[in-house]
């Protein structure tokens, strides 16, 4: 399903939580979007599943309005940050719960009849299947670990199979080393279901991961949108940037330009060496990534601050000779002592150049 | 050493506690089965021979009584329900400005003495029926009971179970079939045993809204500790005991954490 979403707009009494934004779901894609808390995504998700009610703007499902249309009406699947599975019910009646109410949604298509109880059972078999819990379906859910009530969340979720899958943070609850077991899964599954689905995460590894187009939300607006790389590579603001990983930014001053029609690139002076530049009216900062950084004899003169093998690489704090703290990424045991002199060059020949938006 | 202490001065008080409770059911007892010409029964004069006899006679006499508290009960506990649950969920749930206020407002009954309660009922509605004046004022003092335990019992789930409901597509009367009133179930019960027990035994409200013709049980109570002899109103005792003393076993058993973690595991 294709979603729409047109210059909506959402506030909790005066205090504008979503403003304006505009977007497009592909079908059948994974869009992430990544925010600081408070950034008015969970508050996007909820909008598109029904929960709230923008004050002003449109959703589309497909070209079809249903800005107004509540929840139940609305053909989403939606796994919550605290998965929300009912307490008094089984793994099995969880995963039925969507299969038996009103909607009736997977039978809609064949006939408005209620699906019969052969056709729920195998349903449900069918989905436990694909997400490993057979053995667990006659369990309550305060009987399973933290990431088997994740997986039984995204069960229920995806067993009317829905044609929008919305996930709120779903794996913020669990511990650092199972969420990266179990994100890698969840990629896994969300491709292999070719659901459309809408993610709401803070963590940048797992919008990197996850995403096929990326979103980043900022005070209730979107930043910027896009192919997750690109956006990683090319961020429009110095909050991206420094957002999606980590960054130096490395200030360019404003140069007054005696021919303002230029559009020839020139060549700029920054505490890194001098960079080829598109023209700049206006100052602004080189997004210089740590992994950008490499040791090279031509290069400029920092000293080692700080040095720490991380294992996949050493991390190192340079101070230029400006004074400026510079983040670098050698490789694993290069890193060079503290105190120690080093020529460090930037890797890519153009790096890219962060104007200031204002 | 100076636990053992404690917790021996705790079951010796605990000891003392079960026997003054007890003490008056186990006489009130005695006193019901014994021979009548035990005590001062002569005012009941030859009616009264035999212990089944005795309860006969009780029921002649205060048969109507409790007939009518039958019938408030009977009125009470759904009302008090029907108006309690719902509103003490959109306290919770679906809170509106001034709700806090509302929900203040209700327990207020509480903490009013049953006399004013019942005065100003009559000053109030003074025409209305007795009977439906009789269940107005047992509301007033039960429905303060049912919001504080449902609306404590709505705080303990989740919020997010309903919007879950709801978007697997549960229209609002099956997410409420389904999740809230389930969940909601111990917290139900407990609330109409509650009502049971106060409105079976509620005496100030009563007492005072009672006509000749509209009396409630322990009303009658009364009246026989002060005009009948002692097995009599033994006997009228022990069949205002019988309900109650259940209900309140109940409330006990299902009043425990237990019950919760139970409906849950």
């Amino acid at each position: 399903m294709r979603v729409h979403v047109d210059n909506v707009s959402f506030a909790y009494g005066r205090e504008p939580v979503v403003s304006g934004v505009s977007m497009e779901l592909p079908e059948g894609g994974i869009t992430v979007v990544i925010g600081p808390s408070g950034s008015g995504k969970s508050t996007l998700l909820q909008l598109l599943c029904g929960l709230l009610h923008p004050l002003q703007g449109k959703i589309l499902f497909d070209d079809e309005d249903v800005t107004g249309v509540p929840t139940e009406r609305r053909d989403v699947g939606v796994v919550f940050q605290s998965y929300a599975l009912f307490p008094h019910l089984t793994v099995r009646e969880n995963i039925a719960f969507g299969l038996q109410t009103g909607r009736r949604r997977f039978s809609l298509r064949s006939s408005r009849r209620r699906p019969s109880r052969r056709h729920v059972e195998e349903r449900v078999w069918d989905t436990a299947a694909l997400l490993s819990l057979e053995r667990l379906l006659d369990r309550k859910p305060a009987q399973l670990s933290g990431g088997e009530q994740q997986r039984v969340a995204l069960a229920r979720a995806v067993a009317p199979r829905p044609s929008l899958l919305l996930l709120d943070e779903p794996l913020s609850a669990l511990d650092a080393r199972l969420r990266r077991t179990v994100r890698a899964e969840l990629a896994a599954l969300l491709r292999k279901l070719g659901t459309t689905a809408f993610y709401v995460t803070h963590d940048q590894e797992e919008a990197m991961l996850l995403a096929d187009h990326l979103l980043v939300l900022d005070h209730g607006r979107v930043v910027q949108a896009g192919d997750p790389l690109d956006l990683y590579r090319r961020p429009q603001t110095p909050f991206v940037a420094s957002f999606l990983g980590e960054a130096n930014l490395v200030e360019v001053e404003a140069r007054p330009i005696a021919n303002a029609s230029s559009v020839l690139p020139v060549r700029s002076q920054t505490p890194l060496g001098a960079f080829v530049l598109p023209t700049t009216a206006g100052g602004g900062w080189l997004l210089v990534r740590p992994e950008d950084l490499t040791e090279d004899p031509c290069g400029t003169l920092a000293t080692v601050g700080d040095a720490r093998g991380l294992g996949p690489h050493d991390r190192v704090i340079l101070l230029l000779e400006n004074g400026t703290e510079i983040l670098a990424h050698f490789p694993p045991e290069t890193a060079p002592a503290p105190g120690s002199k080093v020529r460090i060059g930037v890797r890519t020949r153009r790096p890219h150049f962060v104007g200031h938006s204002e | 050493m100076s636990t053992a202490i404690v917790r021996r001065a705790g079951i010796a008080a605990t000891a003392v506690l079960a026997l003054a409770l007890l003490t008056p059911i186990v006489v009130t007892a005695a006193g019901a089965f014994s021979r009548a010409e035990w005590y001062g029964r002569r005012s009941e004069g030859a009616e009264v021979q035999s212990v089944p006899d005795l309860f006969r006679y009780v029921a002649g006499i205060w048969g109507g009584a409790l007939l009518r508290s039958v019938e408030i009960v009977a009125a009470v506990v759904p009302l008090a329900l029907a108006i309690g649950a719902p509103a003490a969920w959109a306290f919770r749930r679906r809170p509106f400005p001034g709700s806090r206020l509302l929900e203040s407002i209700a327990l207020v009954p509480l903490a009013v003495p049953g006399v004013a309660l019942a005065f100003s009922l009559i000053q109030v509605a003074g025409h209305t029926p007795r009977f439906a004046l009789l269940v107005a004022g047992h509301l007033a003092y039960t429905l303060p009971m049912v919001v504080k335990t449902v609306t404590n019992a709505v705080e303990t789930f989740d919020p997010r179970l309903e919007p879950a409901a709801r978007s697997l597509g549960a229209t609002g009367w099956e997410t409420a079939k389904r999740v809230t009133v389930p969940l909601l179930t111990p917290a139900l019960v407990l609330s109409a045993l509650l009502v049971f027990a106060v409105s079976w035994g509620e005496f100030n409200v009563s007492f005072l809204l009672a006509t000749p013709l509209v009396q409630t049980f322990p009303a009658a109570l009364y009246v026989t500790y002060t005009t009948n002899s002692f097995p009599v109103a033994a006997a009228a005792t022990l069949i205002f005991l019988a309900p109650v003393v259940p209900a309140l076993l109940a409330i006990q058993a299902l009043g425990g954490e237990a019950f919760h973690r139970g409906l849950q595991a």
